[in-house]
Order: structure tokens, then sequence, then C-alpha cells
């Protein structure tokens, strides 16, 4: 692991740290998916650059207070950061897993399935079916 | 140069519907279509990577999107970004297919109201057009509405609403407010050659079983067949005029890159409320200095969206809002209508909709970012499937001030001038958002919602674009007829949300579609009385060169 990417897997796993169930952002590789698509490393890039000298080596409490402070002043940067960071997360195949197994929601994609749900009932409408017009005719 | 009976610029909600009719009626129709075909069949929600593109490359916002048939728009003065589709369909490619008609008051705001302008036509001229367009679109709703005018059958029965939208159907009775099944243009139920919904949610990305209408698979396929031509990668920069400034055509690059003319009788822009005024100023001439057939200075002006607030109740229960259209369950119009106690004129729809997938969700779209942290995963899995939301969709009042213009720095692809757009929202429309958001709060709590988020502006909210070019029987303050006849030159046809003379607080397009196909029944009454043009063509605009 070079520098870069083992600076940006600390700081992932402050962003998605694991948990109720779900893998800390180290444990799939985050930093390599993230370095793997170029819109997502250029997000990575721009914030490690702005990241302070030794990050990666802070105890976690101060790493988590300089991402804050970061978050503050470095809006724009930090912002993509974290839209790649969760884009590359939430489509990752483990993560869907997760979600899967918590939710029900099935991990792959929505077609062709498609999901199944009971059928619209009248009966729905019979308060409301009984109210007088209340359009204005001209 | 070739030559037609009728030239259609633009393929999508309207120029679709006109072109149909017309062909059927007989007439030699071509339309000129900017983009390509789209195949719902090959729609990225087949693939693993479809909610990443859902927010990138297959984003509604052309500027997001940046896809080759596209061109650039400066939203950078305005808090509503601009949303479209440039393709076959238009933006029925991207559409949520809600698709409520306009109430009888829509059309007599400065008569019931005392403010904006009447239209030139009421409900009840556009209600035929309005039914031949559910028939051909396809709608799944319920007839029995007392909110709304009574109407036909609806050609199929509601969409299932999911849990989500049960509960808000509760709370809406509890409250003693209006509200009803929306009208949808997704089929429940096998409609023609299109299967019917699976329930797959994201509409926008496409409808591999061709349940959500878009009119690339509506009336295109008929319109096609019935003789209509269609010609894509046809990016037309100027409707071509004679020497008295009358239409006669159109010049546009074809899909070498080659500036191509074609002559017609009768000219028809349907190219949406934010590119008809674009190609109406980029066809200044001589005659026509400001713009063409822009006497009355509104060609661009009085833009309209339907600003929206957002409220989003978070519930203990999973109510699988990931499940279902998006867009479409239940629609309340409790304060749809104007009434003295309120501290706005007019109103709001709230339209129920459902929730997002994962990515979406921990984005933040109807809830707020997820925050990054120790607390990510836990507070990801109490949002997730367990919302509901309620859009504010309020009535825009037209303003001169809010308009789309030639951008003076930007060009497209080909070197033609793009499109600014300036807008505010006005303190009548700010008025009503609060109002809506307190009255969706109180539903949400009535429903037993753990928690209550609200939006104020929802910025990627500018998919009905309105007005830039409205409608009225007056010359001086309309550029055209209630038939949609340029006032100064009738072979010049202007059929899209343009036209709309004030915005109502429903999703535009049957309204759109309905007055589309009223003007091709205008056309088709009037075929042997058409004046055109018998002068050469001159052109104005001259492209740019481009390598
Ligand atoms: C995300 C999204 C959701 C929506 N949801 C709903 C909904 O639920 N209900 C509803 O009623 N409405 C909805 N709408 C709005 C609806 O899509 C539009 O109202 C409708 O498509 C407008 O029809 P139109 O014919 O005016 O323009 P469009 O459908 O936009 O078609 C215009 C066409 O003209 C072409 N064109 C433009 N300029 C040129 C040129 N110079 N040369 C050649 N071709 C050109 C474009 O490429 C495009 O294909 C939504 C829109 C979006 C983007």
């Amino acid at each position: 692991m070079t520098d870069k990417t083992e600076t940006l897997a600390v700081l992932l796993d402050e962003l998605l740290p694991g948990g109720e169930d779900f893998p800390a952002a180290q444990a799939i590789d985050l930093a390599g998916r993230l370095l793997g698509r170029p819109e997502w490393a250029k997000a990575a890039e721009i914030v490690l650059i702005l990241l302070p000298e030794g990050f990666a080596a802070l105890a976690p409490a101060l790493r988590v207070g300089k991402l804050r402070d970061l978050e503050a002043t470095e809006r724009q940067a930090f912002d993509a950061l974290i839209v790649s960071a969760y884009s590359a997360y939430y489509t990752h195949a483990a993560v869907r897993a997760v979600i899967e197994a918590k939710t029900g929601y099935a991990a792959g994609p929505p077609q062709p399935a498609g999901f199944t749900l009971p059928a619209f009932d009248p009966a729905v409408l019979d308060v409301v079916r009984r109210r007088p017009p209340s359009y204005r005719r001209p | 140069m070739e030559h037609d009976e009728v030239l259609v610029v633009g393929s999508g909600a309207s120029g679709a519907a006109l072109a149909w009719k017309l062909a059927k009626a007989g007439f030699r129709v071509t339309c000129l279509e900017q983009g390509g075909w789209v195949s719902p069949k090959d729609a990225s929600t087949t693939g693993d990577d479809w909610e990443r593109q859902r927010y990138t490359d297959e984003s509604a916002n052309p500027n997001i999107r940046r896809g080759a048939y596209d061109y650039p728009l400066d939203e950078s003065d305005t808090p509503i970004k601009p949303l479209m589709f440039n393709g076959v369909g238009g933006s029925t490619i991207k559409w949520g297919a809600h698709f409520p008609r306009f109430r009888p008051s829509d059309f007599r705001v400065r008569s019931l109201d005392g403010l904006a302008d009447d239209w030139p036509f009421d409900y009840d001229a556009l209600a035929p057009f309005y039914d031949e367009n559910d028939r051909m679109m396809g709608v799944s709703g319920l007839a029995g509405d007392p909110g709304n005018p009574p109407r036909s059958a609806r050609p199929m029965p509601p969409l299932p609403p999911g849990p989500g939208a049960l509960r808000m159907g509760q709370a809406f009775d509890k409250l003693g407010w209006q509200w009803w099944v929306s009208d949808v243009a997704i089929n429940s139920t096998p409609y023609g050659t299109r299967g019917a919904c699976n329930n797959c949610g994201p509409c926008d990305m496409g409808c591999p079983p061709q349940a959500r209408a878009s009119t690339d698979i509506t009336y295109w396929p008929l319109a096609l067949a019935a003789g209509a031509r269609l010609i894509t990668h046809a990016r037309v920069f100027e409707v071509t005029t004679d020497a008295d400034g009358r239409p006669t055509g159109v010049a546009y690059f074809d899909q070498n890159r080659q500036v191509q003319l074609r002559s017609a009788d009768i000219v028809v822009l349907a190219a949406n409320g934010v590119g008809t005024p674009r190609l109406m100023l980029l066809s200044a001439s001589g005659k026509h200095p400001d713009g063409l057939l822009n006497r009355s200075g509104l060609v661009g002006r009085r833009l309209m969206h339907h600003p929206t607030g957002l409220v989003t109740g978070i519930f203990d229960e999973p109510l699988e809002g990931y499940k279902g259209p998006f867009a479409c369950s239940f629609l309340c119009q409790e304060f749809y209508e104007t009434r003295p106690e309120h501290g706005f004129v007019r109103g709001y729809q709230m339209q129920v909709v459902r929730s997002d997938g994962p990515l979406g969700t921990a984005l933040g779209g109807y809830v707020p970012r997820i925050r990054w942290g120790a607390d990510h995963h836990r507070d990801f899995l109490d949002c997730f499937g367990h919302t509901a939301s309620l859009t504010v969709t309020t009535e825009d009042l037209p303003d001169e001030n809010n308009r789309v213009t030639l951008d003076p720095a930007v060009t497209d692809g080909f070197g033609i001038p793009a499109v600014k757009l300036h807008y505010r929202v006005d303190e009548n429309t700010r008025a009503m958002i609060e109002h809506g958001i307190e009255k969706a709060s109180l539903a949400f709590r009535t429903a037993g919602a753990r928690r209550v988020e609200a939006q104020r502006l929802v910025a990627q909210a500018g998919f009905h674009l309105m007005g830039t070019a409205r409608m009225g029987d007056d010359p001086e303050t309309s550029v055209v007829d209630g038939f949609c006849r340029a006032h100064d030159a009738d072979n010049l046809l202007i059929i899209d949300g343009s036209v709309f003379v004030t915005g109502a607080a429903l999703n535009p397009t049957p309204t759109i579609q309905a007055i589309a196909l009223r003007a091709a029944d205008n056309l088709i009454r009037n075929r042997g009385n058409q004046t055109v043009s018998t002068s050469p063509t001159h052109t104005g605009w001259k492209p740019v060169a481009h390598g």
C-alpha cells in the first residue's frame, strides 16, 4: 500500500467505520475502489492534499476533529469526497448484501425482478368519496 | 431542399402528440429531434451500477449528465435548476409520469383571483383532448374524485399505493382533508403492446416493461406507422423566414454536423419551455430584430416552474418506499384553491412520494444526508425504507423578470449560443411553501411519524418549464393565440409548455399534450385555409464555425 492509499484508507474508516453488521471501509478496500474510478479518485486526491501532515498517525479522536475542521473550511472539496465515498460504499456488493440481510431490500438491481405490492383497494377512499365537490367552477 | 406540410421541432410530450394526430389525418409531417432513440429495454436499472448512474451520467439535469445531445444551461442566476431530456420522447424519458389535469379555476386566475391572466379557453374546451391523450398515453387511476370535475373511467385501475401512502391517506381522512389516488401514466395492467409496472421504483431511469409511458413508446410508433417522419440528431438553430418575415422552414445541423435547410408550409415548435424561446431568440432577423415573432417582447419571459418544498416523515415501521413508482400514489388538494384565511393567493398540491434506494438515502434527497462517522450505519438503518414524503408543489405566478435569455458567453457543441436562466422565487410562493410545510408536518405527525424533516426549496426541481411564449387573445401581450398560432404568422405554432398563461400547481404534461392535440385538431379542421409563404427563404443567424 502506498502512503497515499494508506492515508485514504484511514480517512475513509473515520467516515464509514462499520457497525450494525456493516463492514468498515478498510474491510472492503474502499480506498482502492475510490482510486480506481477517475472522478472518485479526483475527489479523494484533493482532500488528501488538504489533510494536515501526519493525519494517519493521529489518535482517532484527533483525526475526527481534523476532518470536522476540513468539512467546515473546505466545504466543496469535502462534499465531493463524501459523495464519492458514499457512492463507492453503497454500490459495493458486500454492503448491498448487508442491506438485503437487514432490511429485505434485494442486493441486485431493481430490474428485471421489480417488487410486489398489494393491489389498490378502493375501500381506502370510502371517507373522502363522501366529501362534497371542492373545486371552483368559474 | 426537402419540403414538408408540417415541420415539428422536438419529439417530446407535445411534438409526438401533434405529429401523431396530423399524420393520422393524412398530413405530411416531419419532426426534427436533436437527440437519438433511447432503448427502454436496456435501462441501467438492470445493472449493478444503476444507483451511481442515477446521480451522474443519467441525471435529469443536463449540466450534470452532459450527454452528447444536451446543450449547456447557465443556472447561476436561478435557485431552481432546470431538468430535461434531449432525445426521442423528450423529457418524458426522465419523468415521474404523475398525470393530473389542471382544475377549471386554473384557466381563470384573473377572473377568480384578480391577478395574472385568464387563458383564452377554459377547462371544458380542453376536456376532450385530455381524454384522447389519456387513451394514447395509458392512464391508471380512478374516476370519482370530488376534488375535480367528473371524468371518464380511467383506462386502468390505480397502481398499488404502498404502506407509506396508505398511512398518509388515513391521516388526511383524520384531518378531514380532500385527497384522491393519483392519475398516473403508468400501466397497472398490460396496455396495448406495453407491459404492467413491476414496482421497481426509479421510473426516471427508464422502464424495461414499458409500463411507464414516454412518447417514444406511446405516440411515436403510431405516428411513424401513420407516415410521420422523424429525423434524429438534427439540431435546429433557426426558423427561416421570407422577406415578409413569415416562417418558411428551419435550418439545422444534421448528424454529420452539416447545415441543412428544410422548408415547410407550417413550422411547429415543441422544444420545451427553454428550447423554444432559445430557438425564437436565435431566429432574430431584419424583420424580427428581437427574436422571431416577438412583437410583444414576451419571448423568453414569464418563465414559471413549480417551486417545491419537501417534507419527509421518518417512521418506526418499515414502509418499503423503495417499492413502486417513486412519484405516484396519492394526491392531496386540500390547500389548492385561494382561501381568504390564507396569507397568500392560489395554492399548492401535496403529492405523496415514496423513497430512494440505499445510495440515494445516504446521499440525502428526501431526508438530509446521513452524517459520516460513528453513528452513520445506525442512522442509515433508521431512515432507509422508513420514510414517506409529501411535496409542497406551489403555483408560481408569472413575472416578466423570470426569463430565459441567450447566453452571451457560452455555446453548445455546434457553436450555437447556449441559454441562461434568470429566476427568483416570490414572496407569495414562499408563504405558500411555509404553509405547506406546516400542514404536511401536521399530516406526518397525525400519521405517526417519529421525526419530520423539511426542505424549504428543492433545487433540483426545475422539471416543469412553462410560460416563455404565452398564449392570449391580444397580440400586444401574448405570443400565440388560443390555438397556438403566432399572432403575426399563423403558420408558426408553439405547442409546448411555453404557451402556458399561468402554471397551476399541478404537473403540466397532460395539459401540454391536450393543448398540442387541440392545436392539431384546429389545423386539421382548417387544412384548406392555411396561408403559407410563397417567397424565397432568408436565413438570419450564421452558425459559428466549429471543428
Ligand atoms: C425528472 C423529471 C420528472 C418529471 N415528472 C413529471 C411528472 O411526473 N408529471 C408531469 O406532468 N411532468 C413531469 N415532468 C415534466 C415533463 O417531462 C415535461 O412537462 C414534458 O416532457 C414537456 O413536454 P415538451 O413537449 O414541452 O418538451 P420535452 O418533452 O422536453 O421535449 C422537447 C424536445 O425538443 C428537443 N429539442 C429542443 N431544442 C431542439 C432543437 N434546437 N433542435 C431539435 N430538437 C430540439 C429536445 O431534445 C426534446 O426532445 C418531469 C420532467 C423531468 C425532467
